[in-house]
This record gives structure tokens, sequence and C-alpha cells, in this order.
């Protein structure tokens, strides 16, 4: 039966070569999504603990357990909380870089001897870290001895920064009189070394300078002996810390949830209960845990679309194939071949085509991942990102059901063909039948459907950006009703469209050419055979437009918003220094702020304009609703309006109305609406802020604005139960002139327009590392971070990738289906052509034909595209939507983009006709007609 | 005897074949149809009656020789020219089933009239020619839901309808019994008579050669 199928395919070899196509794409398609999961969501988390490290310049997985040891306690040491700890690390399982172990006594006071400068006591730690003597130099002196000193002496060595802070040298001795050894005699300490770390910043001296301060050490050994030894008793409270310092990278994606359910379980019961230390990662863990939900849930979704299509593909192929075999089917049918027979040798040749397609496929899949992983738009790659490729179990598991699915969608039109014998099958060619899907209104109902969810979706929109706030996943009935809108308007234009020509063509019938007539005539009575072909078209149009469309809204949006949010290019403030500790000391005296040089910044090359932002974010309001929080702002407003941008129609003045009336009058302010809507002010009204020294700033009002750069009219909160609230925020702009002189200089942001993407300020910034800012927005690394965010990078990349397999797809589907259509009216042509039917006529017969089925298909497609993205993308932004989304979202479908799509396209359909018409050109009439003596 | 129709001098038609040798199909062939008789081109399978007739129809091009159109010379004709020679003045029946199988039997005979230019009396016309070959009740009818005999006479009807001067015939019997053939043959004869056409048919069938007014035999590409 394997010959007789490879024979068969032999025979067929353009039908198999799309099936291939179909079969590969599918495979690739499905592989491409576990592939890029695992690698991005890798990357996703090693940058969440990396982000952290670098915000709190800490390392930020360290697991610890502490235990103390109270005195007189019934406590017998360490040795069971340590077993267990080493016993949770090794069930917990991500790899340790570095253990330490440190024991502590109490702080206590010790006596000095020799005393200095009239200090006679100091209160010292004794300490005892595992290994230490790894990490550290001696500066002077030597390591402590293992065991007390022959004069009963402890010995012990201090870092020399706690040697300088503590003012201990090498020879002191302390006396802890109310801490007795086993022999009653109190503790006494010598120092014997000054040490110094190795190598500071690391993780090591991290876990270790946490504890620091007045840490004398003594040697582990020492301190077991004789504080923990078995005479030890209970009379020190002490104590013991175990800190393992993960190595963050090597925590698999797959790791995240096993590893929280773990802690979770080790901080409910167990010895170790209240002695874990919370750690960073915890929260860095369960926050990545519920980002990579959303991103994964929202990814999965998107591809189901391209999945679909794909299995449609191949049904439209298969199904094709068996008309063109029916007769061969039938024939083995009336020779005795039961039904099974014929099945099985149709699922042997869709088990063969799938493995077949697998070995292409998965390589494919790689190369998509890839392509996932370096897309910064729709249908644009920088080639600078790479993921890591990493095949895991997760991959065969999409890509056999993968497999299962091409071959039920191969296998499965058999059925009905493996029914029909020879007789059977004449009568089945000479009736055409309606579609299922047109008796049954399925387009209709698709379109109530999603219309139903469309307008159930809308009505709750606003409920729905709090669910995403709150880390829930968008509805994924949402893209389906998207997706649905989409199928069903497809089928809808599919049932006009022979309705359409009917209409044209019994309106014209008697005025056009015989090759029009044949045409239009043609495209009528086969409509059926049509259909799939031309939904195939209009679905890639349409999914091409609102691909391009939520790809462009989702990712602009982002980064327009952000570019509202920092005002400008750049803004940084600078350390401010005042007398405020004198102020602190002898309150007569008047807080003043030293101004730093703002002329550097306008220097700086790259630089175009460097302008003076104050922002007194505690200001308070003074009378009305006294003592509410508000915003103040002085700007210059001519500098301002040189740094920042605003998009046009958001104010209802123009902005440089808004900054020319400002700067008519020195104590104008312009202040947010809410303080007309909700405040009840009124042009005109006097407003009284303070900033949060206390000084106050009188202003009258000019204008009310809605937006403005930075502005968030209401920020969302959320509650400790983790709901989510608004808050109102108020904001007053007032000049800059007008709060110096009020205020006098007082700390206020510098703004940057720059011209070179912020490479001069950045090569200034290292050439002055001495600058201390403490405020640093850059608009270009904002919007580096939105592009190459996971989700909107997963979603670009999904979409993008969906785009060009549909094309793909309906760029095969079509030729196949032309040329197949053409080789079977080979003899038609020929009785065509011998009528009379010139070579151009026919030609132009089928130009009409392409024009009813593809011309029809992209004009109904772009309808459908462009209505579907005005309806749903709004509401599917919001699954992006970050809380401080100020700006109305705006619908962007770059008019580049669109063109960029239909001459792809257009090409697609050219490389067919081209191919179309060499077959016409090449056809004879004589073979054609098979006059020939054969 | 009439005037010719059609006549040929020294026609050839050959083919180049694997070896850069030409293969003869048609050899020097030189004849003569009358105006408004039934002519019979007789040979076996491989004979060249099809690849002359092809000629005559002005599908195809002679290597050699000439062809005379009513008095004119057609061989050097440009493809237009002898396409519209095709349509306005020649009808063809086939072998196979040559009809348009998504056009009903009227539409089929109905676009001969329009490729023909014939806007006129189409419905009328159509409808005598149906009439005429017996399908009157039938016209609305698909090909597919025909039979071989049915479509044939639909395709007879089409070669008739627009009265071109003559019609060429390749096997138009090949796929019918012989009852349906010999009915086929009367529909001819009857057509020449009543509608003063010319009709050339190729055959392979001895017993049909009577019903000719003139009988040629080919064999090997040559007039015996």
């Amino acid at each position: 039966m394997f010959s007789l199928m490879l024979h068969k395919l032999m025979h067929k070899k353009w039908m198999v070569l799309c099936l291939l196509i179909g079969n590969i794409l599918l495979m690739a398609v499905a592989a491409s999504y576990p592939l890029y999961r695992v690698s991005s969501f890798q990357k996703m988390l090693t940058d969440e603990f990396v982000q952290y490290g670098e915000e709190n310049r800490c390392w930020p997985a360290v697991f610890t357990v502490n235990h103390t040891i109270v005195k007189g306690g019934r406590d017998n040491g360490f040795a069971q909380v340590e077993e267990e700890a080493l016993k949770a690390v090794e069930m917990l399982a991500v790899p340790v870089k570095e253990a330490v172990t440190i024991y502590q006594l109490v702080s206590q006071k010790a006596a000095i001897y020799p005393a200095r400068d009239g200090e006679t006591e100091k209160r010292l730690s004794v300490t005892a870290i595992l290994g230490l003597e790894e990490h550290v130099e001696l500066l002077q002196g030597r390591f402590p001895d293992d065991s007390l000193d022959e004069e009963g002496f402890l010995e012990v060595m201090v870092s020399d920064t706690t040697m300088v802070g503590q003012d201990i040298l090498i020879g002191d001795e302390y006396t802890f009189e109310r801490s007795q050894l086993p022999d009653d005699s109190p503790l006494k300490l010598r120092v014997v070394g000054v040490f110094r770390p190795i190598e500071e910043n690391t993780p090591y001296w991290e876990v270790v300078s946490e504890k620091s301060g007045n840490q004398v050490m003594a040697s582990i050994t020492a301190f077991q002996d004789i504080f923990l030894g078995a005479d030890a008793g209970n009379r020190f409270s002490m104590n013991g810390s175990w800190s393992f310092i993960w190595d963050y990278e090597q925590i698999e994606t797959s790791d995240v949830k096993p590893l929280l359910h773990k802690l979770d379980g080790l901080g409910r019961s167990g010895m170790l209960k209240d002695r874990i230390e919370e750690g960073a990662y915890l929260q860095i863990l369960s926050d990545y845990s519920s980002k990579a939900n959303r991103i994964e849930a929202t990814l999965l979704i998107l591809q189901v679309p391209v999945l679909l299509l794909l299995c449609a593909f191949l049904y439209m192929i298969a199904g094709q194939m068996l008309q063109m075999e029916q007769n061969e089917i039938s024939l083995m049918r009336s020779r005795g071949a039961s039904k099974r027979q014929i099945i099985s040798l149709y699922f042997l040749q869709s088990v063969f085509l799938g493995l077949v397609s697998l070995i292409a496929g998965i390589p494919l899949g790689a190369v998509f991942c890839k392509m996932l992983g370096s897309s910064t738009a729709f249908l644009e790659f920088s080639s600078t990102r790479n993921l890591e490729i990493r095949f895991t179990l997760d991959v065969v598991l999409y890509v056999a059901a993968a497999l299962i699915l091409s071959i039920m969608v191969t296998t499965i039109p058999v059925i009905s063909y493996s029914r029909v014998s020879i007789v059977n099958l004449k009568q089945r060619q000479s009736r055409q039948k309606k579609t299922l899907w047109k008796k049954m209104y399925l387009d209709l109902i698709l379109l109530a459907i999603s219309l139903y969810g469309f307008y159930s979706f809308k009505r709750v929109s606003g409920r729905m950006v709090e669910e995403v706030l709150s880390g829930q996943t968008l509805d994924p009935l949402l893209y389906v009703s998207f997706s649905l809108f989409m199928l069903g308007a497809g089928l809808l234009f599919v049932r006009l469209q022979p309705f359409l020509i009917k209409c044209f063509f019994s309106l014209f019938k008697n005025h056009i050419k015989p090759s029009t007539y044949a045409s239009l005539l043609g495209t009528i009575r086969t409509e059926k055979k049509q259909e799939f072909i031309i939904l195939f078209m209009v679905l890639t149009v349409a999914v091409g437009i609102s691909n391009t469309t939520i790809a462009r809204t989702i990712v602009l949006n982002a980064v327009n918003n952000t570019r509202h949010m920092v005002g400008a290019d750049i803004a940084l403030k600078e350390k401010w220094y005042s007398n405020r500790g004198s102020v602190v000391r002898d309150s007569s005296l008047e807080l003043i702020y030293y101004e730093p040089d703002f002329g550097r910044f306008q220097v700086i090359p790259g630089v175009e304009t460097a302008t003076k932002v104050l922002v007194e974010d505690e200001g308070i309001l003074v009378g009305g609703n006294d003592g509410s929080a508000v915003t103040v702002m002085g700007i210059k407003a001519n500098g301002f309006y040189q740094v920042t941008t605003m998009q046009e129609n958001l104010l209802p003045y123009s902005y440089e109305e808004y900054l020319s009336v400002l700067a008519a009058d020195s104590q104008a302010v312009i202040v947010s609406e809410n303080f007309l809507i909700k405040q009840g002010y009124r042009l005109g009204d006097t407003i009284v802020y303070r900033n949060i020294d206390g000084k106050e700033g009188v202003g009258y009002i000019y204008g009310f604005f809605t937006y403005w750069p930075t502005y968030q009219p209401t920020r969302y909160v959320t509650g400790q139960d983790g709901s989510v609230q608004t808050e109102d925020e108020y904001l007053i702009v007032a000049n800059f002139a007008y709060l110096q002189e009020k205020w006098g200089d007082y700390p206020y942001e510098v703004w940057l327009k720059t011209s070179d993407g912020g490479e001069g300020f950045y090569n200034w910034l290292k050439e002055n590392p001495a600058l201390a800012l403490t405020k640093l927005s850059d608009m270009t690394v904002y919007e580096e971070k939105i592009i190459f965010d996971t989700m909107f990078q997963g979603t670009n990349g999904i979409l993008s990738m969906s785009f060009i397999v549909i094309l793909l797809l309906c760029c095969v589907g079509y030729l196949i289906y032309w040329i197949m259509s053409i080789r079977s009216r080979e003899l038609l042509f020929g009785v065509l052509r011998a009528m009379g039917m010139r070579k151009k006529e026919i030609t132009w017969l089928l130009i009409v034909e392409q024009i009813c089925s593809g011309l029809f298909a992209i004009v109904s497609g772009g309808i459908i595209g462009i209505l579907s993205s005005r309806m749903f993308v709004p509401m599917i932004q919001q699954a992006y939507a970050a809380s401080e989304q100020v700006l109305p979202l705006n619908l962007i479908t770059r008019n580049s983009d669109i063109i960029q799509l239909f001459a792809i396209i257009s090409v697609v359909l050219c490389i067919c006709l081209v191919v179309l018409g060499r077959i016409i050109s090449r056809m004879n009439i004589s073979s054609a007609l098979k006059l020939g003596e054969d | 005897m009439k005037d010719a129709i059609i006549k040929t001098v020294d026609v050839t038609r050959s083919f180049p074949i694997a070896g850069g040798r030409n293969f003869v199909a048609v050899d020097k062939v030189s004849m003569q149809i009358p105006e408004g008789c039934l002519a019979i081109l007789r040979g076996r399978s491989g004979s060249g009656k099809t690849t002359l007739l092809n000629m005559l129809g002005a599908l195809d091009m002679p290597t050699g020789g000439e062809i005379f159109f009513m008095g004119e010379d057609i061989t050097g004709w440009q493809e237009a020219r002898r396409e519209r020679l095709r349509r306005e003045k020649i009808g063809f029946v086939f072998q196979s089933v040559s009809l348009i199988p998504m056009m009903s039997a009227f539409e089929n005979v109905e676009f001969a009239l329009r490729m023909a230019g014939i806007k006129k009396k189409r419905k009328e016309r159509c409808e005598e020619c149906l009439k005429m070959v017996g399908l009157g009740g039938r016209m609305h009818h698909m090909p597919q839901e025909m039979s071989g005999g049915e479509q044939q006479r639909v395709a007879i009807a089409r070669a008739v309808a627009h009265r071109p001067s003559i019609i060429f015939a390749d096997e138009p019997t090949a796929e019918l019994d012989s009852a349906t053939s010999i009915s086929v043959i009367n529909l001819f004869k009857e057509m020449v008579e009543k509608e003063k056409v010319t009709i050339v048919m190729t055959t392979h069938d001895t017993s049909l050669m009577g019903a000719g007014n003139v009988v040629y035999e080919l064999e090997d590409g040559k007039l015996i």
C-alpha cells in the first residue's frame, strides 16, 4: 500500500507540494510558539532579576533562613535549623552560587582596654562567618586562633571599615562583664588582625555587610566550641543565618511555578516557618508569573486565526486533490476496494506527508522564533537582537498536536469521497448544490455572535482596563469575537459575490463581449468551487490590515503615551545641596538651595534646547479645598514649547496659545480641568498654593487643560485588597520666573531636546562621573523598552508571522487553484479557440475571472479589515494598556503599511497572473482539443 | 460540379521529432471539396485525417502547399485573420464532448452567435437550430444532464447556428453507438439540404462512407 501511495503522490507533484507547504507551515507555526515562549520568557525572567538588582543595587536572589537563640531558652543550638535549611535549599533545587553561614552574638557592651579618648565601653557583636578567610586579605596582624588563648582571650579580627568606624586597633582587649563563659569568667576578646574584602562588590559581601557595623570576627571553630559547644549551655543570645546566593540566571521558566509553590509550602508549615527571610526573589517570581500568564494567554490566542487558516488551507488542498482523484477512487470502489482500505490509503498518505513536513517544519519553526524575537514593528525586524533557541518538551507536544491536526484535516474529507462509486459519481458531478454553510446561514450567525460579543464588551470596557491592571488576562472571548467577525463578514461577502455578478450579468449580458460573457457565466455557474479561495483572500487582506493596525496601534500608543509622560527627550534632575542640616539645628536660618550650573546642559553637543522645569509634586492647595495635594509646575514658556510636543486636537485651543497666555502675565497659571469640574474654580479665579517648604505662590487662572506634558488626570491605585481605584491628580502650571521670585532657588528639572538620540548627552555624562542625578528619564530608552517588551514584541512578531504565513498560503492556494482551474479547462479553451476566440480574449476571460475573485476579495477584505480594526482594536489595545495610559487612544493605520500590504498582495497576484499567462500562451489549441491522433 | 469551397494544392504538414528528423503527418494532399456537400475523410487512426482537417479549418497551418478557402489562399494568413474566419465562416464539431460545460444547450448555441457577432434574432435562431436537431424540449438542460448523442447534437446545432459556410466535424460519431451515429449522419445530410452548408467530417468507420457525397481516403498522410 505504501508503494501505491508513493506512486500516487509522484503523479500529483503540485498538489503534494502544496500539502507539504501547508503542513510545514503548520508545524513551523506550532513549533515557533513554544520555542519563542521559552526563550523570550527566559529572557524576561532574567531581565526582571537583573532590573531589580540594578535598581536596588543588590543581588536579587538570596534565600535566607534566620534563627535566634535566646539566652536561657531551651533551644539547643543551630544544628537542626541548619539541617532543615540545607534540606529546603536542596528541595528548592535552585543552583546556589555561594552559601554564607553567619553566627552572631547579640551585640553587647564591652569594657575597653586600653581606654582611648575617654571611651570606656563599646557595643560589639562577636561574629563568625564560615569561610571568611577565603574572602579577605589581612592588612595587619593575623587570623584569629581556633581556640581561646592561654590567657582566656577569644581572638578576633576586624574589617578596615570597622577599624576606622569603631576606632579599634590591633591589641585592643574587650571584656563582656555580663556574658559568662561556662567557667563563669567573663568573655574577653583580643583584636589580632585587620582585614579587607578581596573583592567588595560581590553578593557574598552584600550578604555579610547587611549584618555588619560593629562586628568583630572570631574563628568559626572557636565560636562553635565556645558558644555552641555541648557544655556551653544557653548563656548567650545569638542569631544564626544561612544565606544561599542563588544563581538566578539558571532559574528556568518552568521552575518558577513549582518554586513558588514550594516556597509557599515552606512558609506555611514545618521548622522553617517564620524563619525564612522574605527575599526580593519572591516578588520578582510572582510578578513574573502573573505577567507570563497574561502574555502567554494573549500570544496563544493571537496564534489561533493563523492556525485555523492553515487547517482550512490543508482541508482545501486535500479536497482539491480528492476531487482530482475521485475517478480513481470510484474506480477502486467499483473494483471492490472497501471504504476502509481507501480511507487507510489516504490516512497513510497524510501520516507520511505530515512526518516529512516535520523534518522541515521544526527548523523553520526555529527561524520563525528568531523572527519573532527580532521584530520591532509589524513586518519590521531588527537583526541586532537574537533569542537563544532552546528545544523543550513543549515543542514536541505542540508539534505532535499539529501533526494530529493535520492528519485529521486531510483525512476527514476522504470519508465522503470514499462512499462514491463510479455510478453515483456522475450524478454527483451534474448537480451544483448549495454549500452547507450557505444553507445554515453560518455567515449571519457568526456575525450576530461577534456583534453580540462586541457590544457586550463595549459596555464593560472600563472594567476591562481595571481587570488588566490587576493582572488578569483580557477576556479571550474578545479575540474570538474579533476572529468570528472577520470570518462571518468574509463569508457574507463570499455569499454576496455571485449575487453581485448575477445582477451585473443579467443587466448587461447582451452588451458584453463574448469572452466577458463566458467568463461571468462561468463564475456564476462554478461559484461553489471559488468560495474557498475567495474567502481565503478576503481573510488574508482583512487579517493583514487588522494585524498591522493592532501592531502599530499598541506600540505607537504606548510610545506616544510614554513620551507624553516623560515630557521631553530627556528629563533629568540633579542633586541639589542645601543648608537643611543647619536649618534643622537652628530654625532661625532660612532654607537655601544651592543651584548647580545650568549652563553646562545648554552646551552639550547634540542637545538642541535645554529648559528648566520646576516640578513640585508635593504642593498643597491653600484656601478653597484647603490642604489638597497639587503638583505645581513652573515653566519657561518658550523653552518648554521647544522641548515638549503636544498631539494636535487634544486641547480646546492650540498649545501655543496656552503657552503665550501664560507668558503674558507673570502671575498667570493654567490648571488642570478637574479644578473646574471638581473644585469649582473658574477662569480668572485666584489660586493659592504652597510648596513643601511652606512657601506660597498666588496665581490667576488663565485657562484649563485636560492634557499637559507629564500630566495624568487620574491615577490607578491598587488598594490593600487588590482592588483598583482611581485618584484625581491636580496640576498647576505657573511661570518659572514667578516661582523663582517667590520661592527663591528651588530644585528644578532640566528637560532636553536632543538631535542625536541622546548620544552626546551620555558621552557628556561619562565625562562627568561626579554629577549626581536624582532623576533621569530618557525617551529613547523607554521606547526601546516598549518595543522589546515581551508582550509587545511577541504580539508584533506573531502578527507579522501570521500575516506572512497567511500571505504565503494565499499565494500558494491562489496559484494552485487557478492552475488547476485552467488545467481542467484546457479542453474548454480549445473549444473556444476553435470557435474563433482570440488568445487575447481568452486572457481577458481569465482577467475577468481574476477581477471577480481576486479584486473582489481584496476590496472586500479591505473593507472588513478596516471595519474590524475600527471596532475591535481599541478594545484589544486595552490588553496592552499601561496604568498610566493618558492620551486618548489613536487607531493607527499607517498608509505606508497599507501600501506595503497591497504591494505585497499585488506582487503575489502578478506572479500568479504571469504563471497563468505562461500556461495559456503555451496552450496549443489542437493539443488542448486532443484532436491529435493519439 | 459546383464550385469548390475548399481546394488544396500539395498540402503538407510535418512535425519535428527526436533526432532532428521530421514526421510527415500529411503528405502533399491535393483535393477539392465542392460547396453544399457532405464530404467524408476516411482513414485509420494515425492516417493524418485530423491534421488535415485542422488545416482545412484554419486551426493549424501547413508546412508546405496551399489551401484555398472560397478561392482565397489562406495559407499565409495571420492568426487574427484566421480567427475571424473561424468565427464567421466555420463551425466545428469535435469527437469528444465539446460543449461549454457551464452553459446550457441553449446558451451553448447562443454563444456561437455571440462569437460571430450576430445580435439580432438570436433567440429565434437558437430555438430553430435546437429544434432542428430534435432537442427543442431540452433547450435549458446542462450538458452534464444529457447523453452523449444529445450533446453531440447540441454541438451540431451550435456549429450550424451562425450560418457558417462550412462545418468541420472530427470523428463526430466515434463515441456514439451505431444507431446514434446514423442519426447524426442523417442530421448532417438534413443540414446540408436545409441550411445549404458544406460539411466535412472525418471517420474511421467504413460503414458510414456511403453517406457522403464526396469521400476521400487517407493512408499514411497520403490520399489514395
